[in-house]
């Protein structure tokens, strides 16, 4: 049940439900509103539609009564009689019926307008019984006639068009003051329905955002976890597990993550056995073998010594092949045995470079002397790091950038650096026969040579170690360089070794 | 990795056969659901007087008629009826009805016929219910007309209220002795009657001469009846009565001359040779309806005829009773079936109307199936084809 699925669906569930919830309230409250405008749509605001034109026409109808009286030629006045009591008004009381039928039997609006219906319907025959009596001009010359018509108009017509005119107006002001009290009423509900909305909105948003943090929180805290722990481990922490509590899917890569840094630390662990284990090898071997090459030197000096003359020349040169051979091994030994030190001295200090590239420049004096080379370097800066290892880390290029020079051509070797926020840029510049790009790669390997020993000396350890010097503060060493153009050997340094981090 | 993309491949290509089926089937349904109730036509004839006589009663609504269908094929909704108008001309003769009648049932299987003759639509009162064809006369509506049966409407003026204007106008005027020409045939006899009954009443005497029809030459009678002494002379016919107006003003007869309201038949006029100026008629004019409505209708006439009908009431007459029963038809699709003909739907829906805004004025259908809502005033005619309201 707390899977992450389970935590989604119940999130969103939750959320649809508060939607949900927030819905039916407002219908509940809208259907008020409805209920309020409807009787203001099909009560009220007929009822007065209705009322206005009973005005219009029993006005209108009576004045045409009127002016029947008084004048005796028109036929527009009896067409429009005719218009108003045979189509306008019945039209008008058919909608009035259709109207109160939708009331309430004992609504006093349905008695009024059922009065006013049937006395409309009264005074219509009434006016058209006086426009008969007035039929022609001769009509008016009849007294009897006029008094008739008179008596109709004044006892009969005026108190039936007053008797409606009264009865609209009751109408008007209680459909007048209903619409008031309905509208005020539908504007309450409004204001209630809008502040409903509001309410309703902002819990339902809260309650949607809090769901959603803690579901979000449940998922992204032990994922955070795990980054962090992830971390750790890359940076060397092997020993360190995370802590998840629950039974999700996430709890579950926990004990993943967990199971996999255990192996990871049992692998590292035999992995840095297995390094000391062949540094102690290296460094015994190189130190053991030291002492036959010794004797095997020794012995062949003194056999070139002491025989002088009395070997053959084969017997000279395989003794003077043995003499430089072992020569060569003892080189080889030592490089092996320095290499295999390497990362043992690992106390770091403040070095001043110029001070170093000084020392160093005394060291190759010789070399310096018989390549007559220009060494150059200016105000180097003062590092933080491994002052021996360094040291032969410059020895080490200077000598390759004296080494692998043109003949005929005097070297000229520049040290140079740069200043970066977290670390020292260095450069070593020589004018020398320069690296093919195809090997640039490979040259920092161990024992890899590019030229023969008879073009040029040597044992292929030095940039190796310099790769390895580089890697103990942190850096990154690289070769820019064309064939025949010289070479551009770039390193960096961190400006606190310290720190686990890898500078570029 | 092959057999995979294979998969999926197919597997996409099976997906996008089944969407094509799936948009095939449902565009079937959609376009069934559009579809919607088969198209419906009504065919509607009318039957009037297109030449030989009273063609004012005849030209003009046809045209009417057929303007008011126009616009409303033209403006119809989808699933309204397609309605279909046929014209048979009567000559203004009831023998003719039937003959026309069954033309236009056995031709076009008419469902609705409008009919201006008060003795023709008499004449097809048998065959109308028989065939369950709902008949409205756009001209008349008078008494006998009201004894029609069921499937008969009026949707035009009351034929004694009309011609009752003249009498009550001879009695206005003080004169005191009367002679009506009457043609004989049942629309002229009640206008005859309507007046008289009025007359009667303001004691006002009165001769009643019925003329042939195809009579011209009134020269004789006309002489007899100057030495009677008629102070009022009523024209209640057609054309031919315009040979007796000029022969009495050439008899030297000056007394004041009134027609019924057919007077603006050109023909009238003709025969008359301008004897007809100054004889008073009942009428009606846009001014005597709705007048914006009524001014439209003329402008769209002349737009689609390039002329103005002869006589005006007739042709807004025939316009509003056409609209009045496009305006039910335009439901017929959908109430079809909840009748069991159509007839008895559209009877019903017709009783019903209880207020139309018509150009002649609002029309209300009461109970005996007639109109009420348009009614004529007195005018006097003043030139050729020209009528002016009489003011008094």
């Amino acid at each position: 049940m707390n899977t992450i699925k389970s935590k989604l669906i119940l999130a969103f569930g939750t959320t649809i439900t508060v939607l949900l919830l927030v819905m039916v309230l407002k219908s509940q409250y809208s259907k008020k509103s409805e209920t309020i405008q409807e009787v203001i749509d099909f009560r009220i605001e007929p009822a007065l539609e209705i009322l206005h034109e009973y005005r219009t026409f029993n006005n209108e109808l009576f004045l045409i009564a009127l002016n029947k009286i008084s004048s005796t030629k028109s036929d527009k006045i009896t067409n429009r009689m005719k218009v108003i009591t045979e189509v306008e008004l019945p039209h008008l009381n058919n909608r009035a019926f259709d109207l109160i039928a939708t009331f309430p039997p004992d609504d006093p609006e349905f008695s009024s307008f059922s009065k006013i219906i049937s006395t409309s319907d009264n005074a219509i025959i009434n006016v058209k019984d006086m426009f008969i009596i007035l039929q022609t001009n001769n009509d008016y010359a009849k007294i009897e006639k006029l008094n008739v018509s008179s008596t109709l108009l004044k006892d009969k017509i005026a108190l039936q068009f007053s008797e409606i005119d009264h009865l609209v107006s009751a109408l008007q002001i209680n459909f007048n003051l209903e619409s008031k009290t309905k509208k005020t009423e539908l504007n309450r509900q409004l204001i209630n329905l809008n502040k409903i909305i509001v309410i309703s909105s902002t819990v339902a948003i809260l309650i949607s955002v809090l769901v959603a943090f803690k579901t979000i929180h449940s998922i992204v805290k032990p994922i955070k976890i795990l980054q962090d722990g992830a971390k750790r481990i890359s940076k060397g922490d092997y020993e360190h597990r995370v802590t998840l509590n629950g039974k999700d899917e996430l709890n579950e890569l926990g004990d993943n993550f967990n199971n996999m840094a255990n192996s990871l630390s049992r692998s590292f662990e035999n992995i840095n056995s297995k390094n000391k284990e062949l540094e102690q090898f290296v460094y015994i071997a190189s130190h053991d073998l030291q002492e036959p090459l010794r004797t095997i030197s020794s012995f062949s000096k003194i056999l070139t010594e002491q025989y002088k003359g009395q070997l053959d020349d084969t017997g000279e040169h395989s003794l003077r092949f043995i003499s430089e051979a072992t020569s060569r091994m003892q080189f080889l030994v030592k490089d092996l045995m320095d290499y295999s030190r390497l990362g043992n001295d690992k106390s770091l200090e403040t070095i001043n470079c110029d001070e170093l590239i000084l020392g160093v420049q005394t060291d190759l004096s010789e070399l310096i002397k018989d390549t007559n080379t220009d060494l150059i370097f200016n105000e180097l800066p003062n590092i933080n790091g491994y002052k021996t290892a360094l040291r032969l880390l410059f020895q080490n290029l200077i000598n390759n950038a004296m080494k692998f020079q043109k003949k005929g051509v005097k070297p000229i070797v520049e040290i140079f650096y740069e200043d970066d926020q977290n670390f020292w840029k260095f450069g070593v510049k020589d004018n020398g026969i320069g690296i093919a790009p195809e090997h640039q790669s490979k040259i920092f390997s161990i024992f890899k040579r590019l030229h023969t020993n008879k073009e040029y000396q040597g044992t292929g350890i030095g940039l190796a170690h310099c790769q390895k010097i580089i890697e103990m503060h942190k850096g990154r060493i690289w070769v820019e360089s064309q064939k025949n153009q010289g070479s551009t050997f770039y390193f960096t340094l961190a400006k606190n070794p310290d720190i686990d981090s890898v500078l570029v | 990795m092959g057999i995979k993309n294979y998969l999926s491949n197919k597997f996409e290509i099976d997906i996008s056969i089944e969407s094509k089926w799936l948009c095939i089937v449902l565009l079937t349904f959609i376009g069934m659901g559009c579809q919607g109730p088969a198209k419906e036509v009504v065919n509607i004839g009318f039957i009037g007087p297109l030449t030989t006589r009273a063609t004012d009663l005849g030209i003009g609504p046809s045209n009417a008629m057929k303007l008011a269908v126009s616009q409303y094929n033209a403006n119809k909704l989808k699933n309204e009826p397609q309605i279909n108008l046929f014209i048979e001309d009567d000559q203004w003769l009831k023998e003719n009805a039937i003959p026309a009648y069954h033309k236009l049932k056995e031709e076009h299987n008419i469902k609705v016929l409008f009919i201006s003759n008060t003795d023709g639509t008499m004449a097809v009162q048998n065959e109308i219910l028989k065939d369950g064809v709902i008949v409205v006369n756009p001209l008349n509506s008078d008494d006998l007309l009201s004894t029609t049966n069921e499937n008969t409407f009026r949707i035009a003026k009351k034929t004694e209220e009309a011609n009752g204007i003249i009498a009550i106008r001879i009695i206005e005027l003080g004169l005191k002795k009367v002679l009506f020409m009457q043609y004989p045939n049942d629309y002229m006899t009640r206008a005859t009657n309507a007046a008289i009954d009025i007359l009667k009443k303001a004691n006002v005497e009165y001769e009643v001469v019925t003329v042939n029809i195809g009579e011209v030459d009134f020269t004789e009678e006309m002489a007899e009846y100057k030495a009677e002494g008629f102070d009022a002379y009523v024209f209640f016919g057609y054309k031919e009565l315009g040979y007796a107006m000029k022969q009495a003003r050439d008899l030297e007869i000056t007394a004041p001359f009134f027609g019924s309201t057919v007077l603006l038949d050109p023909a009238f006029y003709d025969n008359s040779e301008g004897a007809i100026i100054g004889t008073e008629c009942s009428f009606f004019t846009p001014a005597d309806g709705n007048f914006v409505l009524a001014n439209k209708f003329i402008e769209q006439y002349y737009n689609m005829y390039h002329e103005r009908p002869t006589s005006i009431w007739p042709a807004m007459q025939a316009y509003d009773a056409m609209n009045l029963v496009l305006n039910e038809l335009r439901n017929f699709q959908v109430k079809q079936n909840e009748y069991p003909a159509f007839s008895d739907w559209l009877r019903n829906k017709m009783k019903n109307v209880r207020y139309y805004q018509g150009i002649c004025g609002n029309i209300l259908i009461s109970e005996n199936r007639s109109s009420k809502g348009i009614y004529f005033s007195l005018y006097r005619y003043e030139s050729k084809g020209n009528l002016e309201q009489v003011r008094r």
